[in-house]
């Protein structure tokens, strides 16, 4: 890894946790307020997600291990904001109906 | 209201003025990266940063204990047991950091010998409290967990949170233990003194401030008791899952196995994963109360908290943990800007906010609001913001040029401190700094003069209409 890869990987490492945070955020302020921009926000930050996820596996010179690590972080940050929700409106729905 | 709330008002208060001190020692210690030469054989850079970082932890500590003696009794609807040596415990408590602070200052450091270890120093990085002090701490922290256990198995009941957090309570006493031993060889030292270091941060105290943002969330927008318990429940789950192992990432360059490299950065790689959760769960109760709440400033700070949190632990730890980056960015000021962002998102935060909501209930108010809390919310965060993009280039560049070009050596490290960028850096960072000390100023304002919200909210209508 020359020193100039180590930055770049570095920045795309942060990249990609933000953009999973950008994701999950949109994606709950469009459940609360159903707008069309905001829900096309979150497609687009998730989209933003698997394209430096992308850019992690093919083009840095991180050890296989952490590329996979990468790659299946990139679909776990997918399910983490519906299952999330589900769960919380689950748990206020039965704590409402006792 | 209690006794053991009065208490942990009292706690809360001394949290404040420690607050205040780490703030005034973090600017002095900003000063030396620009000055090297400031204060040089007077007061030096060590003990300027000694004074601050552990100013980080008893500001902290003390608003975690100020926040479970004053949500304690409530939950249990009765005294906290054994609150007599409690509230002698914390003058002391309060007496043996005045101690220690003016020792650092005036004494600052020893000889060689058992007995600087046992009234000057330490010398271990955050526990540096001299070993009559560290008992001390052995022993408010003793007491404390008796004041919990006492009072649950008196009162015969126990919730949920309360459960959790007993069950956190051996550990965070048990861990402290690690100041003690006296270790020749450095990495057997270092090793375990990252158990604890590690452990308190990124397990207990989680587990800790979880609990106690429970207990927020309930009081502060009714939260369902069930709700928040159950998502405590995974909460830690999660957090201790990732974070206890993730203590590997710190073993870099102190002589550990390499095995420890895959094990740490495998496991705090997985931390953003809970923390995005807890982000959800922010936005979530965000939006079922229409970002409303009668105590503003308490409910910003807890929002403030979970993003916090995400983008200090989440966000910087996953840029920097894996180990071939860690490798470079270890120990540079890309750490620090870890550092800072993350104890200010995930713990800092969560104690404001339960300093406004005991301030709003201790003065009966039906809710606070007003200008002060936004001023001081901005500048505190603008601050820290700042101080951490700083840091952040001012690493980067260290990481680049000393680490990886420069191979670590004392030339590349003192070639480092002329680089254009970590100059700018370092000014950068000690003008948020002074940003941050504004936005610590207005905060102590405004807890002394807040008022309830029906009153705020008339004054300002009554300036905009004059």
């Amino acid at each position: 890894m020359t020193p100039a890869q180590m930055l770049a990987t570095a920045l795309l490492l942060g990249a990609f946790v933000t953009a999973a945070g950008a994701y999950g955020l949109l994606y709950c302020a469009a459940q609360i307020s159903d707008h069309k921009m905001i829900r096309t926000g979150g497609h687009l930050s998730y989209m933003g997600l698997c394209l430096i996820a992308f850019a992690l596996v093919a083009f840095t010179p991180l050890h296989l291990g952490w590329k996979v690590l990468v790659a299946v972080s990139c679909a776990i940050y997918l399910m983490i904001p519906p299952v999330t929700w589900r769960y919380l409106a689950r748990l206020h729905r039965e704590e409402r109906i006792r | 209201m209690y006794r053991s709330q009065r208490l942990g008002l009292k706690y809360l208060t001394a949290s404040t003025v420690m607050f205040g001190a780490m703030v005034a020692f973090g600017v002095l210690s900003s000063i030396y990266y620009i000055w090297p030469g400031f204060l040089l054989n007077v007061f030096n850079f060590n003990s300027a940063k000694i004074v601050h970082i552990d100013g980080l932890v008893i500001w902290l500590l003390m608003g975690f204990l100020g926040a479970i003696y004053w949500f304690l009794p409530q939950e249990l609807e009765r005294e906290v047991e054994g609150i007599a040596l409690a509230e002698i415990l914390f003058w002391v408590f309060c007496a043996a950091v005045a101690v220690v602070v003016v020792v650092f200052i005036f004494v600052q450091y020893g000889s060689a010998t058992e007995a600087s270890m046992w009234f000057i120093n330490q010398g271990r990085k955050y526990v540096e409290a001299p070993r009559w002090a560290a008992l001390g701490i052995v022993a408010v922290m003793g007491v404390f967990a008796y004041n919990v256990i006492g009072t649950a198995v008196k009162a015969r009941k126990s919730t949920g949170i309360l459960t959790v957090l007993m069950f956190d309570l051996v550990p965070l006493v048990v861990l402290y233990l690690d100041a003690f031993p006296e270790m020749r060889n450095m990495s057997e030292d270092l090793f375990w003194w990252w158990w604890l270091v590690h452990l308190w941060v990124e397990a207990t105290w989680e587990v800790l401030i979880g609990c106690i943002m429970a207990w927020t969330l309930i009081h502060l927008v009714g939260a369902s008791r069930r709700v928040v318990e159950s998502w405590l429940y995974v909460e830690v789950a999660l957090v201790l899952g990732t974070g206890i192992l993730g203590l590997g990432h710190h073993y870099f360059w102190i002589g550990t196995p390499r095995y420890w490299f895959a094990i740490g950065g495998f496991f705090s790689a997985l931390e953003p994963l809970p923390l995005l959760g807890m982000v959800v769960h922010a936005v979530y109760d965000a939006g079922s109360h229409h970002l409303r709440a009668a105590n503003r400033p308490a409910f910003y700070w807890t929002l403030a908290e979970a993003f916090g949190n995400f983008i200090g632990g989440g966000v910087w730890g996953f840029m920097m943990t894996l180990p071939q980056i860690n490798l470079y960015s270890h120990g540079t000021q890309w750490t620090a800007s870890h550092g800072h962002f993350a104890f200010w998102g995930a713990y800092g935060c969560g104690v404001i906010a339960v300093l406004y909501l005991a301030l709003e209930k201790s003065r009966g108010y039906e809710g606070l609001d007003g200008r002060a809390w936004k001023w001081s919310f901005a500048l505190l965060n603008i601050g820290m913001l700042g101080m951490v993009g700083a840091l952040l280039v001012a690493g980067m560049d260290q990481a680049f040029y000393e680490r990886a070009i420069g191979g670590s050596t004392w030339g590349a490290f003192l070639a480092m401190e002329g680089r254009p960028w970590f100059v700018e850096g370092m000014w950068a960072r000690f003008a948020f700094g002074l940003v941050f000390a504004c936005g610590y100023a207005i905060l102590v304002y405004d807890l002394l003069a807040a008022r309830p919200r029906e009153a705020a909210v008339s004054e300002s209508m009554a300036a905009a209409g004059s």
